[in-house]
């Protein structure tokens, strides 16, 4: 029950009450609370979540079980696709020293787009026309640029390292590693800024904050899409 | 239209100090591929891992930083009831993912390759569960580090999660295979 916030004891009460209330629900007293004593409303979620009469181990994992076992479900499906040519894989030693690199920048990559992305739509930067939008074709552009030049420098590191072994690094396997690297990273920035826009303008018409649901996504379609794209250059070329 | 802005900058250097750490996540990865591929559906297992570590640890560092700017979370008392309870929630979904994801490749050389390996759903209950003593720490550290000395940790701690994160999930799946 709300009682009106006179002094400490009605606030350590009213504070009880607000762990209580369910987290997709606004109640009026948070409100209040933010206006009586001007506690930002940042403060009044995080003592929601984690205050003194919630179970805090209890709210994280409620909230982030099921987005971890799908984010891992998908990892997983983009690690059986290599597997299915792991000798292959394995022998291309390059590929081996580069493959958890490759798989943090596409993550990166992954929430970098999905949180500005996310971001802009909060600020109502995003119209109906998305790709008249000159914020949006500048990170484009940005994180193309990025990813071409940070995945020539995976490549080009993992080739150095490789020729420190047995493994004999000629021009033609240079140029194949070079080729499946960029086409890996160019095709997966597509699909993640696409993934991006249409995911992320239909939860926001669903009134729900993108950012919750875009990052755990598009990392984990990065994940599954670079095991995918990789098995099927690798048996292309190779 | 100035592309190379502060925000390219930004994104930039963060993705060269996490492609630092997983070129010497998968330099260990060849070193010993011999002892590590020897077991059908290891790449099933790895992609999962390191994906995990980045979640798990990447939203525990995220907490533990909303907490300090709020307040709500003092940089001298560590033994409160969040930050075990962030301690604990962490290192309980290491472990269930670490169980799933041992289950999927078990799964997959039943039905794919007609292979039994039951030691493939032990391998990442024990890297989680060494990854998870060793990380969980070093995150909480490094966070209130950070935080005393006046940075965002929000800036610094995503590479550094993802850099460290490989390295440590490819030492602990060696170590689990030792084990094994």
């Amino acid at each position: 029950m709300i009682q009106k916030i006179k002094n400490h004891k009605t606030l350590k009460k009213n504070i009880n009450f607000l762990t209580k209330i369910e987290r997709e629900k606004h109640h009026p007293l948070l409100h209040h609370i933010h206006k009586k004593l001007g506690i930002s409303r940042k403060t009044i979620f995080y003592i929601k979540e984690y205050g003194p009469r919630s179970h805090v181990a209890d709210v994280i994992i409620k909230e982030s079980i099921f987005i971890l076992i799908l984010t891992s479900f998908l990892s997983a499906f983009g690690g059986i696709a290599l597997e299915n040519m792991k000798d292959i894989f394995i022998a291309i030693l390059p590929f081996v020293i580069l493959y958890p690199a490759l798989n943090n920048m596409v993550g990166s990559y992954g929430s970098v787009i999905s949180s500005k992305f996310g971001t802009m739509l909060l600020e109502g930067k995003i119209k109906s026309s998305w790709w008249k939008n000159a914020e949006l074709r500048k990170l484009f552009s940005q994180i193309m640029i990025i990813a071409v030049v940070t995945g020539s420098i995976g490549a080009a590191a993992s080739l150095i390292l490789a020729g420190f072994s047995d493994y004999v690094v000629t021009s033609k396997i240079a140029i194949k590693i070079f080729g499946i690297v960029l086409l890996d990273v160019i095709i997966l920035v597509g699909i993640l800024f696409a993934l991006s826009i249409f995911a992320g303008e239909h939860y926001f018409k669903k009134q729900e904050d993108p950012n919750n649901f875009l990052i755990p996504i598009t990392t984990s379609v990065g994940d599954l899409g670079n095991g995918l794209i990789l098995a099927f250059l690798i048996a292309l070329l190779f | 239209m100035n592309i190379f802005d502060k925000n390219f900058k930004e994104i930039f250097s963060t993705q060269l100090v996490s492609i630092i750490g997983g070129l010497i996540a998968g330099t260990l990865l060849a070193i010993y591929t011999d002892k590590i591929f020897i077991i059908p559906g290891m790449l099933i297992l790895i992609p999962g891992m390191l994906e995990m570590r980045n979640s798990i640890d990447g939203s525990f560092a995220s907490r533990l930083s909303a907490g300090l700017f709020l307040h709500v979370i003092s940089p001298k008392h560590t033994k409160t009831k969040i930050i075990r309870g962030n301690l604990f929630a962490a290192l309980f979904l290491g472990m269930v993912v670490s169980l799933f994801l041992g289950l999927i490749a078990y799964v997959f050389n039943y039905l794919i390759l007609n292979v039994s390996t039951p030691e493939i759903i032990l391998i990442p209950i024990i890297a989680g569960l060494i990854a998870n003593l060793i990380e969980l720490p070093l995150t909480l550290s490094a966070t209130l580090f950070l935080f005393n000395r006046g940075h965002d940790p929000n800036n610094i701690m995503g590479p550094f999660i993802t850099s460290t994160g490989d390295i440590i999930s490819i030492i602990s799946l060696l170590i689990a295979l030792v084990i094994i």
